[in-house]
């Protein structure tokens, strides 16, 4: 479950193939972790806070300073839990989480990452639904659906709650503000039509409208945002959580991929957009090229830095004016082992992630907190990008990406698709064809 | 122009495209291990000032010093017990007349076509169900027996070139099995066997997957899996993941730089017993 659809090429094979072999090991006698799980998971669940000295080791690939300063501002709160953290790059961790958590040595608590469902029908993964009802999560953490999974971890949304967010983050609009006032553009604009004027303004003033790079499939996060403004919900949850028989090749699919190829074919996105990664385009942006950028959160601390006082932010308008405000986002996700001594203090960290105290901290390494009242007055775009979170919390608009839950192998076809798409090889509706192959493939 | 002259022109040329080929992208690895850490790179760029503080900031957010350390454990354990019984193999397969020794050999060099990612997920299960994962034995066993095909192949290639007439002298003077392997064959081994170490040695310290794999605790695994470290989910410090890849490849460079002499005396040798 990660922001950006992680790079998938390298990943997806281990992913996979640590995957099925692990589900293929776990009825047999090689794993002799499997029987105890269901002790664990029948333990009576309370909110107290084990005293005691109780060391928790903690698995992740977040190189921000929010899980290290989480884990801080935790045992601040309980200096008898001391944290043993496990740092491993990204990609080193993609590869070798699976087998890390099915070890007899599994850390307690770990970051969650797509492919980690496949470890749910093993039960090596704490159901903490129990300890969600004790402490009243459903209530205190948006997005939680994203880490609900069915009994065969195949389908997101459903079934038992295996985790929270520490952090999450969501899609906007950036805009450069010395070129909007320049061109004399109106911003926020209030529907989707606006914006897209807003783009032909752009253009005809010679400008690049809308900055994106789509070498690494980084056109994902407008198609993304534009299905979330165009479907509805329960449609476009259907689809990326993998439910049987879901489809994104209705009318309102297909007005939304039209969109995107229209934005591309009238010149409003970066020349050359299969040729620029996704990062060199925030870098291009940041620097002063072009206008608008549809990107995630986590390119405010770059934006910001390039252009300062100019840089701006807002919501992905709807289609009507007023209508919800919806986008799309994703999160730091813990879970807990089942192989964990310590559950109830591993939940009591889970609960420490909706606090006050965590709030700062989540904020300050550039995440939004799930307290999204709470989070720290910040001017400029941190500020608009605080608000940007509080509008989407308020109207629970937040939605899962479609490649990281439907299939494993989405994040490959969707890059491939896209880059058909914008290299005008392939139309919307075989673009969206392929796409629901892929779904249908693994959901047959 | 003679084909001496064009040979005159030619080999200079090659020679040079090739040292470039080789030494322009290490240049440009040390030009970024320069940079100020956190600078987004693309290319060769001239480093903005000398920033060695690098070197000690990867050093210490990567930990590398127990990460070296194991790595060097774990070098120490598999080359000598690699090296001998590859050796031991391709003496038995190349002058004795093994049973089954043709297709025993065809099932080895099967090994070599297979690649590590296929059998790294089941290799996990069964040393799990052993207790050997997260242990340096655990990985040193797994890497020998990764290693065997290459260095069969390799020992045994070495001594079917020995002459038969040696070996048969040897035996009608009364040599053993062994005293022919140890004081007949090993004396003028030495070239074959010093490169095939120095070959265990570098894929041992560069092995990557099985040390991710079968060690759990991020502290315990190699020196590549401190590279890593700074790769995050948005952002790569090319600066630092430079300075830090020059830590790696270091004891690399001595210890074939070291050899690289004994090589060259080894066959000098044995070119001049010959």
């Amino acid at each position: 479950m990660s922001h950006v659809p992680a790079p998938p090429s390298r990943r997806s094979f281990l992913a996979a193939a640590a995957g099925s072999s692990l589900l293929v090991a776990c009825g047999s006698s090689l794993t002799p972790g499997a029987e105890s799980t269901d002790a664990a998971s029948a333990s009576p669940v309370s909110t107290a806070v084990p005293t005691g000295k109780i060391t928790l080791v903690v698995a992740d690939a977040d190189d921000t300073t929010m899980t290290p300063g989480l884990l801080a501002a935790f045992r601040e709160k309980y200096p008898n839990v001391t944290f043993k953290r496990q740092y491993t790059g990204w990609d080193d961790y993609l590869k070798s989480i699976n087998t890390t958590m099915s070890a007899d040595s599994a850390p307690d608590i770990a970051q969650f990452v797509s492919g980690m469902n496949n470890l749910v029908k093993g039960r090596l993964l704490l159901d903490v639904g129990g300890y969600g009802k004790a402490y009243g999560w459903s209530r205190r953490f948006p997005g939680l659906d994203q880490i609900t999974f069915s009994a065969d971890g195949r389908t997101a949304g459903t079934g038992a709650l295996y985790g929270v967010p520490g952090g999450l983050s969501f899609e906007g609009v950036y805009c450069n503000k010395a070129k909007v006032r320049k061109l004399g553009l109106a911003v926020p604009p209030a529907t989707l039509a606006e914006l897209e004027a807003l783009f032909a303004k752009a253009k005809a003033a010679g400008e690049t409208a809308l900055v994106a790079g789509n070498l690494d499939g980084g056109l994902n996060h407008p198609f993304n945002v534009l299905l979330s403004v165009h479907l509805k919900p329960e449609d476009r949850e259907a689809w990326a959580f993998g439910r049987k028989g879901a489809k994104i090749t209705g009318p309102e699919a297909v007005t939304a991929a039209t969109t995107l190829k229209r934005w591309v074919d009238q010149g409003y996105v970066t020349p050359k957009v299969n040729g620029t990664s996704d990062n060199d385009a925030t870098a291009a942006f940041a620097r002063g090229e072009g206008v608008f950028r549809i990107s995630g959160n986590w390119a405010a601390a770059a934006v910001d830095k390039g252009l300062g006082e100019d840089a701006g932010l807002f919501n992905m308008p709807p289609i009507t004016k007023g209508g919800p405000l919806r986008t799309t986002g994703a999160g730091v996700y813990y879970c807990v082992s089942s192989k964990s001594k310590n559950a109830a203090a591993a939940a009591a960290f889970l609960d420490f992630c909706a606090t006050r105290q965590a709030s700062a901290v989540t904020a300050k390494a550039g995440f939004m907190a799930p307290d999204a009242g709470a989070m720290p007055q910040q001017s400029g775009l941190l500020g608009d990008v605080r608000t940007g979170w509080q509008g989407i919390v308020k109207d629970s608009g937040l939605q899962p990406f479609i490649q990281n839950a439907s299939t494993p192998t989405m994040p490959d076809t969707l890059t491939t698709q896209l880059q058909l798409l914008a290299g005008g090889k392939a139309g919307v509706e075989k673009f969206l064809a392929a796409l629901q192959a892929d779904f249908d493939q693994f959901h047959s | 122009m003679t084909v001496r002259q064009r040979r005159d022109v030619a080999a200079p040329v090659v020679l040079t495209v090739f040292v470039a080929a080789v030494l322009v992208p290490f240049l440009s690895l040390l030009l970024a291990s320069l940079q100020p850490a956190g600078t987004p790179l693309t290319g060769l760029a001239r480093p903005d000032g000398i920033h060695l503080e690098n070197f000690v900031h990867a050093w210490s957010a990567a930990g590398f010093g127990p990460l070296l350390r194991s790595s060097a454990v774990i070098a120490l354990a598999v080359v000598p017990a690699a090296v001998v019984c590859a050796t031991l193999a391709g003496y038995a397969l190349a002058t004795m007349d093994v049973p089954g020794g043709g297709k025993l050999y065809g099932y080895l060099l099967l090994g070599l076509s297979i690649p590590t990612e296929v059998t790294v997920i089941p290799l996990y299960y069964d040393l799990r169900a052993l207790g050997l994962t997260n242990t340096v034995p655990g990985l040193a066993l797994a890497e020998i027996a990764a290693f065997m095909p290459f260095g069969v192949f390799w020992m045994r290639a070495h001594f079917a070139t020995v002459p038969r007439s040696l070996i048969e002298a040897a035996r009608l003077d009364g040599a053993s099995s062994w005293t022919t392997l140890w004081r007949v064959l090993m004396p003028s081994s030495r070239p074959a066997v010093t490169t095939l170490g120095v070959l265990y040695f570098v894929w041992s310290w560069n092995q990557f997957l099985l040390p991710l794999i079968l060690i759990q605790d991020p502290a315990k695994r190699t020196a590549p899996a401190g590279l890593g470290f700074f790769t995050g989910q948005y952002n790569v410090d090319v600066p630092l993941l430079a300075a830090a890849t020059l830590i790696v490849i270091a004891p690399v460079v001595l210890v074939y730089l070291f050899f690289q002499r004994h090589f060259i005396n080894g066959v000098l040798s044995g070119a001049l017993k010959g």
